[in-house]
């Protein structure tokens, strides 16, 4: 087991090296003059040479390759040109806004995926299994940023349910941040009214961004739920004549879980690159809405700072789960990989 | 039995048994087409490449030129699904965009399955450093959200359709290169290879006439399924503004210039999502049900 766990850092090592590299030529040997990228269009000759210079790019590429690397380790991300502040500054202040959105997508994930899944397993091959095979299908193939258009479209537009976008309503004020989670902290420091705009604002962006991937958690949840119950110890289990709904949650849905662990690993990876169209469309105050607005302004140091940082939070979640994989099923670290 | 499997074997095995494979593999057809599910993929597909084909030569009315007097008309007789803000007919546009999406997925989908291919084979085949390399290459593209890096590569050359696609082919050949590579090492050790090997077949014929063509298939079910996830994926990055550029009638830079206008005009930015959405279900539910028919082992719906 130690040699899996091991085997997996050195994985995850790798793959945040290749990230960092890549990111790096992507952005400053594919452009043909990175410095005129980052001073602008409108920059003079004079203002070019001085970025050059700034920035270190009138030296050789595997000089500043090396610089690059070095600040890395540091936790050096350079300054955005957008903000004018350190990349590894904004992107602490934008980061809570992203896991808060992020997580709460993930109870969605589980809320909707997991007794759809139980659902799907149980009634097989029946109506309700194909019912629940084509939401899945139909919440996989859905563009997660037309879905959230739609979403203002029916829940603002037409119902006047909930806030079209953002992530507090006007008039309430932010909470101190003590955990940086606005809705936590506004639940902590007891502003029941400002908790409940939170939360109002949280909905549709929650929903959507987990509804994205949901179809992986129902099609998982159901062919782990089939393995286990062709078991043995489940035909004893009816055998002796415990209840169904008994028999399902206690001997089937507590074993199935143990695989779905991997599963939430692969919602990280759905909510990082989702939260780049969600947050702008709902123009959540988050790291992909940071990210967007770096993309389309040439921002390259947050571009590649926040790339690189998305990458280094995939590859820990990663990294954890397998290893919670590991520890709940050591018959995993025997298999080439435990990802379903 | 595994042989039997690889396309050419049926037609071999006919001479000897021709009404009964017949009738076998009319079954697998039933059982293609005889599941609600994948009858509507297939529709739905059939229809998308019928229309992809009507709307690169003609469209009912202009995909790029709109009349200033129609603008953000509701859908109506004239304009089933209403014009936008610069009066283009929505379903003209809807229609001439089938094409583009279909040229994006097949383009992404060829390079990267060619690259998968011969990467697979070789890696599968050969195996020692050159796998290792390989393999830790389409470990770090797996490692880290595909779409972060289509968007990176995308700021750096520049938005248009082309880098689009060329981001696109380079964080997809990873995972066709793994499924290659796994297929391979499966059928290396089966007995039709080794009795190839044993009567003196070369590498390269056995790569090539052997282990080839019975990887198809499972390159074939993926490219379905994939069809779908490169369609959204193109239309992700013009939506973003990283895809297509304007007056192109990409259906996910549609969406982007019909959501300012979504809580009034909404048929600007409905219709081009709709058309994404039903066309990536369509592949799903097809490559779903080409899965569970052709390579049952591989399927999470035949348990």
């Amino acid at each position: 087991m130690l040699a899996f766990i091991l085997r997996r850092l050195a994985l995850a090592i790798l793959v945040l090296w290749g990230a960092a590299t890549i990111a790096f030529f992507v952005s400053h040997a594919v452009p043909a003059d990175p410095a005129r990228l980052i001073a602008g269009p409108q920059a003079t000759h004079a203002q070019i040479e001085a970025v050059r210079k700034a920035y270190g790019l009138n030296l050789p590429l595997y000089e500043q390759y090396g610089f690059y690397l070095g600040g890395l380790m540091h936790g050096n991300l350079g300054y955005s040109m957008l903000t004018q502040q350190p990349v590894l500054q904004n992107i602490y202040d934008y980061f809570p806004a992203t896991v808060e959105l992020g997580l709460s997508s993930f109870v969605i994930f589980v809320v909707v995926g997991l007794p759809l899944g139980v659902l799907a397993a149980v009634y097989r091959t029946r109506w309700v299994d194909q019912v629940v095979r084509t939401l899945g299908v139909a919440a996989t193939s859905a563009p997660g940023f037309w879905l959230a258009i739609m979403a203002q479209l029916v829940f603002y537009g037409i119902l006047h349910w909930l806030p079209l976008e953002g992530q507090f309503g006007v008039g309430i004020a932010p909470p101190h941040p003590l955990t940086g989670f606005y809705i936590v902290d506004d639940l902590l420091e007891g502003h029941w009214a400002a908790f409940m705009d939170g939360l109002r604002h949280l909905v549709l962006p929650a929903v959507t961004l987990g509804l994205a991937s949901v179809g992986y958690m129902i099609r998982m949840t159901r062919s782990s739920m089939l393995e286990y119950m062709r078991e043995d110890y489940v035909r004893t289990a009816r055998a002796k004549g415990l209840p169904e709904m008994r028999v399902l949650l206690r001997h089937v849905l507590r074993n199935a879980l143990t695989p779905l662990i991997s599963i939430s690993g692969l919602q990280v990876g759905s909510v990082l690159s989702g939260v780049v169209v969600i947050e702008s469309v709902f123009d959540w105050p988050g790291i992909g809405r940071y990210l967007l607005t770096a993309v389309l302004n040439l921002d390259f140091n947050a571009i590649v700072g926040v790339t690189v940082v998305l990458t280094l939070v995939y590859v820990v979640v990663n990294l954890l789960t397998d290893i919670a994989y590991v520890l709940t099923d050591p018959r995993a670290s025997l298999g080439e990989s435990p990802r379903l | 039995m595994k042989a039997a499997a690889g396309p050419g074997a049926a037609e071999r095995a006919s001479a000897f048994t021709g009404r009964a494979t017949r009738r076998r593999r009319l079954g697998r057809w039933r059982l293609l087409f005889g599941v609600p599910a994948n009858l509507t993929g297939a529709i739905i597909a059939g229809l998308f490449l019928l229309l992809s084909a009507i709307g690169a030569v003609w469209t009912p009315g202009s995909a790029v030129n709109g009349s200033l007097t129609d603008v953000l008309q509701a859908p109506s007789g004239a304009h089933p699904f209403g014009t936008d803000d610069l009066g283009r007919d929505i379903l003209s546009r809807v229609l001439a965009g089938a094409h583009l999406e279909l040229e994006v997925a097949v383009i992404v989908l060829l390079v990267a399955g060619l690259l998968g291919i011969v990467l697979g084979l070789l890696t599968g085949y050969l195996g020692g450093w050159f796998d290792e390399v390989v393999m830790r290459i389409t470990d770090i593209f797996l490692g880290f959200p595909a779409l972060l890096f289509a968007v990176m590569l995308g700021a750096a050359l520049g938005p248009s359709l082309g880098h689009a696609i060329l981001a696109m082919s380079v964080v997809w050949w990873p995972w066709y290169a793994r499924i290659l590579r796994g297929q391979v090492i499966k059928l290396r050790h089966d007995q039709f290879i080794e009795a190839a090997y044993a009567i003196g077949a070369s590498r390269w014929r056995i790569m090539m006439r052997h282990i080839l063509p019975n990887t198809i298939q499972a390159l074939l079910i993926q490219a379905t399924l994939d069809v779908g996830s490169a369609i959204l994926t193109a239309a992700t990055l013009g939506f973003v503004g990283l895809g297509a550029q304007p007056p192109s009638p990409e259906w996910g830079a549609m969406v982007a210039e019909g959501q300012q206008y979504v809580l009034a005009q909404w048929w600007v930015a409905v219709f081009p999502g709709i058309a994404i959405m039903i066309v990536s279900i369509g592949f799903s539910l097809l490559g779903d049900g080409l899965r569970d028919v052709l390579d049952p082992a591989l399927s999470p719906y035949t348990k």
